[in-house]
């Protein structure tokens, strides 16, 4: 896997612009974006409501194209895909935590977890291990049986993480994964992140908008208007903090 | 955790929605099932009835001349309304043949007089004027007495029409017209196709016709000394008859004709009504289309969330025809579990065997898989084309 291996580029975007409708009443939700991800990084995505974040993460995540600019994923020219190809690059390569609790209520923990692996055509067995270690590693072993009604907002969310990360994904990008929580969980969360980015070496992209993110990551970039405005390392945290609540 | 286990679930967890969709299907499968099964019912029956006979019977009615051709059928109307020209001079020259094919012939004369008792005329009788051979031919059974040439035997129905009860009935009186018979025997109650004679009253043919003053018989009939020889027994008397009807005024038909007749006609009826009957699977259809779009936007998320985690176009577009396919099949199976219960009550009250045979089964299920693909084909297009950042938009 190549979040394995170290030093290596796994996001390479330029000149992204994603634009909704046309004429007048163009929108560019995000308008020229030049980002570049290395192989372990944990990033946090901040900026005020609008600013594109999600549309961001949706063409980083293969959910979305973009009108234009190029995109590298892990080397691959990726930003021209088909459906299909996008779809199994997405399955395998890439691990999504969206800001609401995106489990399937009528599946069990596991079986949300074992998802994206019967989309990606892994053995049974296979998948049964992989979601088991996963579930495990978010120290939720014991919550394998359990339907997403009868777990909490936070044990939820670390069930979609252990999905996310089950079949070992070079990107795992979290849009809001702390939003339906409250404080306390959503810190657990971000400190999860935190952990797998360690353990694991996992490139993971955040959007968040806590503004003590910093404890937890090393790389804060800034958007608004659809552009990047700050790109900075999380040494001067303090600094960090408040740009974020200017921006904010 | 395949297409169908997703389906099935999908299906159970809306379980009463799931049902009033299905309720369509099962109404469709229902009624096409139900009626194929009675028309074979009906058929293969009627068909037992004639085996019965032997199917040796051959029935000589009037026809108008040159029409006989292009009329095959004319047992249907048994001194309908063409006149008759045969009389008992051809029956006698029927039987002077002495053909090895014939077995016997028999008059068979529609007595339009009342039949009644010293107490008064009955109504819905009908007289027929015959003879000996005929109660052979038609392989009537006596329950008391017998044809003897010059009495009257009365049919069940008609027994307890005239006197209120069949029993021991011999020697009473009836009035023909104004002509006093004695009763001679009595017919065990016949079922089926030959059922009117419960209502008859045979009488001898002279002495019907001349109570009315006619001369001319409705029908001969002629059975043939075996089924191998209906085909000689028809020529023999077509031959003898052409002589003595030049203008040839009447026709010659088999049994097995008219059993050709009513299968054909049956079957017609069976196909129409069942494509009437089909029209209720396409509604049922339309009603899954119907549910199976509304289940796509509801379930927008669901298919954003599967498309995220790396569902391709096709994994969402077989999840949900195998929806579509399984409701389908589900209305199916109840229907055709019902329509079997329905055609066994049906035919069981109408005295005929009539069970869901196995290609109404296959018809009915074939049905509803074409319908569920049909119909659910539209709604899967569209869940599978959602673009994930869409479907993951809708809150
Ligand atoms: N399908 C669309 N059609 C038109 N405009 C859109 C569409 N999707 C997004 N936008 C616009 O693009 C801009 C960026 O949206 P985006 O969801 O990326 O913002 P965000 O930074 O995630 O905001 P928030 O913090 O509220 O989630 C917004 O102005 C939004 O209205
Ligand atoms: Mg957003």
């Amino acid at each position: 896997m190549l979040n394995n291996v170290q030093g290596g580029v796994v996001i390479d975007a330029k000149g992204l612009i994603r634009q909704h409708g046309n004429g007048q009443s163009a929108v560019k939700a995000i308008n020229g974006i030049d980002l570049v991800v290395q192989s372990g990084e944990m990033v946090a995505l901040m900026g005020p409501s609008g600013s594109g974040k999600s549309t961001l993460m949706q063409i980083l995540g293969l959910l979305d194209r973009p009108s234009q600019g190029s995109y590298h994923l892990a080397g691959k020219d990726v930003s021209r895909l088909s459906k299909g190809e996008s779809a199994a690059l997405r399955g395998r390569r890439i691990g999504f935590v969206f800001q609401g609790i995106h489990l399937l209520p009528r599946l069990t923990a596991i079986r949300n977890v074992e998802l994206p692996m019967v989309y990606a055509r892994f053995s049974s067995a296979e998948r049964r291990r992989r979601a088991e270690d996963s579930l495990d590693r978010v120290g939720l072993g014991t919550f394998a049986g359990r339907r997403p009604n009868q777990l909490s907002g936070g044990q939820a969310q670390r069930i979609a993480i252990a999905r996310a990360v089950a079949p070992g994904p070079d990107l795992l990008l979290a849009d809001e994964p702390t939003g339906a929580l409250d404080r306390a969980s959503g810190r657990d969360v971000l400190a999860l992140f935190q952990q797998l980015n360690q353990e694991l070496g996992l490139t993971i992209v955040i959007v968040t908008h806590d503004p003590l993110v910093g404890r937890h990551t090393k790389r804060i970039v800034e958007l608004e208007d659809g552009r990047i405005i700050g790109d900075r390392p999380v040494e001067d945290r303090i600094l960090a903090q408040n740009t974020s609540e200017v921006g904010a | 955790m395949n297409a169908f286990t997703i389906a099935l679930d999908s299906i159970w967890s809306h379980r009463l929605r799931s049902a009033l969709t299905a309720l369509g299907i099962v109404i469709g499968v229902f009624a096409v099932v139900t009626l194929t099964s009675l028309g074979a019912g009906v058929s293969s029956y009627v068909s037992g009835q004639f085996k019965v006979f032997g199917a040796t019977l051959v029935t000589v009615s009037p026809a108008t001349p040159g029409q006989t051709a292009r009329h095959p059928h004319p047992g249907f109307s048994p001194g309908g309304n063409v006149p008759s020209t045969l009389t008992l001079g051809d029956v006698s020259a029927i039987s002077a043949l002495h053909s090895p094919a014939i077995a016997r012939v028999a008059p068979m004369a529609v007595i339009p007089a009342p039949i009644g008792t010293s107490l008064g005329q009955s109504s819905g009788l009908s007289v027929i004027g015959t003879n000996a051979a005929y109660f052979l031919a038609e392989q009537m059974k006596f329950s008391g007495g017998r044809f003897n040439g010059t009495g009257v035997v009365l049919g069940s129905k008609a027994a307890v029409a005239l006197f209120g009860h069949q029993k021991h009935l011999e020697g009473r009186t009836v009035y023909l017209g104004k002509t006093p018979l004695v009763v001679s025997g009595i017919l065990k109650a016949s079922t089926g196709i030959t059922s009117a004679e419960n209502n008859m009253v045979f009488v001898p043919v002279t002495t019907g016709l001349n109570a009315v003053g006619l001369k001319n018989i409705s029908q001969i009939v002629v059975q043939a000394t075996s089924d191998q020889s209906v085909n000689q027994a028809v020529s023999a008397v077509t031959g003898v008859l052409n002589h003595r009807h030049p203008v040839h005024d009447f026709s010659v038909t088999k049994d097995t004709q008219f059993l050709t007749t009513i299968n054909k006609t049956l079957s017609t009826i069976t196909i129409f009504l069942s494509g009437l009957a089909a029209i209720s699977l396409l509604v049922g259809g339309i009603g899954i289309m119907n549910i199976m779009l509304v289940t796509v936007t509801e379930r927008f998320r669901e298919i954003g969330i599967r498309k995220a985690l790396g569902a391709r176009d096709g994994d969402i577009l077989v999840q949900f025809l195998a929806e579509s396919v399984l409701l389908a099949l589900l209305g199916g199976a109840i229907g055709v579990g019902l329509s079997a219960i329905a055609s066994h009550v049906i035919g069981k009250l109408a005295g005929f065997p009539a069970g869901v045979t196995v290609g109404s089964i296959v018809l009915a299920i074939g049905f509803s898989v074409g319908v569920g693909i049909v119909f659910g084909v539209l709604p899967a297009l569209r869940a599978s084309r959602l673009m994930p950042a869409e479907a993951l938009r809708t809150e």
